[in-house]
């Protein structure tokens, strides 16, 4: 079993972030992001140890980005999304690798977004604004989705699955997170209508390879997401007998979400 | 996985959890009273609080020193899964035992604040009771939801908020009775469930409950994902401090709370209004109103059954009884 990362490290930007960093010379960086109610780890389960143990990632910084969807709109996550990653490109400097593990300064060569459902919202859009503040990360950068939620979502089944004990009922109520569960809705044109006619310009263009998803996955058990095509995205891989919430969620009987990752590293 | 990787995280491990931050600073504290051999000075800073009111700087260091505790703590369950040796390293094994076999910090966690996994911590290392090298399995990956989770405990205020009140250190009991009179009427659940501004003055107080209820559900999760009893056994002990607190103080407070929040979620009014407000008029709110009221109260009931689940005191025993039968 390989083993080629340090532990699990604490970063302090986002919320519970944390990363792990190759010990070898690394020219990947893979930003996990979850979606709505999710959690910067737990929304990818097995992800981290199957990541690391596993020889495709031994040349990759993986890094589990969280945000706090209960608070704040789309758009102002998406925002602190596209600061992190200019960052997050160097990781030493920027103190988001710490001293102590006595690791180099990355050179990364690629950056893959690597996100679920809401995820996949904001990722679309830091890579907007990355594109707009002519930032050379967004051409290296490509995109990984499961579930992606940028065709909008069924907010109440979302927030059925994605939100579970008295918290999210308490949030629920409470009405915090209702903007970005209108961000979500489709009677809604806001960003997601933004995202895609500015994606779909770029697109025309030929200006806007990095944000044709290099990966698309589809639960289809799926009572949250339309799942239909997104621009010049490539064709989705579908799996069956999973849901909305565990189509990213990989664990020893159920390989095949990182094993379609690993087929674009 | 072989010794030389297993170093290797451990050597992550301690500069991810040793050499910067609290607990660095805590190690730092205790060498500079052994330095000068103040065993007095280092026990009047570990002193029971009621013994004479703690200063601000020294409740700074106490949390300093907690920290350094925690992760000799960790190790243990690092050493568990196979992600460390089993033995861990000659220095590290030597600096445990001189930190936590000083008199004023072993009556700090063993008499005055009982926090039984640093007592085990110690005998690891001093008796040489080490667990069996194992090769690396999913645990690891557990291991390092563990971790995850337990810093979303730490750096969660409104949770610190909530066990502080059973932390004998902070207990206030103006604000213990504060919360419980809200855990026990549906009506004033009922406000602070629908208050407008994100954090008002009930749900300041409410939050930190029911974020903590969230914590003992993932904590129970993880129970779930490994078959290794002394594993599972470990995990509660790290967190046995508070669990013990919230035994003693709360257990019964928590039956009457969970009660009073399905009474207050009775109301059907609460999920009319909802689902008008999220499915606007062109969609069936009838029917988005029962699914929210089913989906409240199964959620309720389950949030219950996990801290039934996590407050019940029998983890703690296989990992007991591995050590007392190597005593």
């Amino acid at each position: 079993m390989a083993n080629n990362h340090t532990t699990s490290v604490e970063i302090k930007l986002g919320i519970n972030s944390e990363g792990y960093f190759s010990f070898n010379e690394p020219d990947t960086l893979l930003i996990f992001i979850h979606g709505f109610g999710g959690k910067a780890l737990a929304t990818w389960n097995n992800f981290p140890l199957l990541a690391i143990s596993d020889d495709t990632f031994i040349k990759c910084d993986l890094i589990y980005y969280g945000y706090d969807t209960f608070k704040g709109q789309a758009g102002d996550h998406a925002a602190e999304l596209y600061d992190f990653i200019g960052l997050a490109m160097h990781p030493l400097t920027n103190s988001i690798l710490p001293l102590g593990q006595k690791l180099k300064e990355r050179k990364y060569s690629r950056i893959i977004l690597v996100a679920h459902s809401l995820g996949a919202l904001l990722a679309r859009q830091a890579q907007l604004l990355a594109y707009h503040a002519k930032k050379d990360w967004v051409q290296r950068s490509q995109l990984a989705l499961y579930a992606p939620a940028h065709n909008g979502a069924a907010v109440i089944s979302l927030a059925q699955e994605a939100l579970s004990g008295i918290y999210g009922l308490m949030a629920l109520f409470a009405r915090w997170r209702f903007p970005i569960l209108t961000d979500l809705s489709t009677n809604d044109n806001g960003i997601i209508d933004h995202v895609r006619s500015k994606t779909e310009a770029l697109q025309r263009a030929g200006r806007g390879d990095f944000s044709k998803a290099r990966l698309v996955v589809y639960a289809k058990g799926d009572r949250v997401v339309k799942n239909f095509q997104y621009g010049q995205d490539t064709p989705p891989s579908v799996i069956a007998g999973t849901t909305h919430t565990a189509v990213c969620k990989p664990k020893q009987q159920f390989l095949k979400p990182i094993e379609l990752l690993k087929q674009i590293i | 996985m072989e010794n030389n990787n297993k170093l290797r995280n451990l050597a992550s491990l301690k500069a991810e959890f040793h050499d910067r931050g609290k607990a660095a600073r805590g190690l730092k504290t205790i060498k500079s009273y052994v330095a000068i051999s103040d065993e007095r000075g280092l026990d009047h800073l570990l002193r029971h609080h009621s013994q004479e009111p703690l200063g601000t700087r020294e409740l700074v260091q106490r949390f300093e020193i907690d920290a350094l505790i925690e992760f000799y703590n960790l190790l243990l369950i690092a050493a568990l899964v196979g992600y460390v040796p089993a033995e861990l390293d000659v220095d590290l094994r030597n600096e445990i035992q001189e930190t936590l076999d000083q008199d004023a910090v072993w009556r700090y966690y063993a008499e005055r604040y009982p926090y039984k996994m640093t007592e085990l911590t110690l005998d690891y290392v001093k008796k040489h009771v080490y667990f069996k090298n194992k090769e690396a399995s999913p645990d690891i990956s557990l291991f390092y939801e563990f971790i995850s989770l337990n810093r979303m405990l730490k750096r969660d205020a409104d949770i610190a908020n909530f066990i502080d009140r059973y932390d004998p250190v902070f207990y206030n009991k103006k604000a213990s009775k504060q919360l419980l009179e809200m855990l026990l009427s549906s009506k004033k659940l009922q406000e602070a469930f629908t208050a407008k501004r994100t954090k008002s003055k009930s749900q300041e107080t409410l939050l930190g409950f029911v974020k903590y209820t969230g914590f003992l559900t993932r904590l129970k999760a993880l129970f779930e994902l490994t078959e290794d009893a002394r594993l599972r056994s470990a995990m509660w002990l790290f967190h046995g401090y508070y669990l013990d607190c919230m035994n003693m103080e709360m257990r019964e407070n928590f039956e009457q709370a969970f009660s009073s929040l399905g009474k207050a979620l009775d109301d059907e009014s609460f999920f009319s209004e909802l689902a008008e407000e999220i499915l606007g008029d062109t969609l069936d709110i009838n029917s988005g109103k029962n699914v929210l009221k089913q989906y409240a109260h199964s959620n309720l009931q389950k949030a219950k059954a996990d801290v039934d689940y996590i407050l019940d005191p029998h983890w703690k025993t296989p990992l007991l009884e591995y050590f007392f039968s190597k005593s």
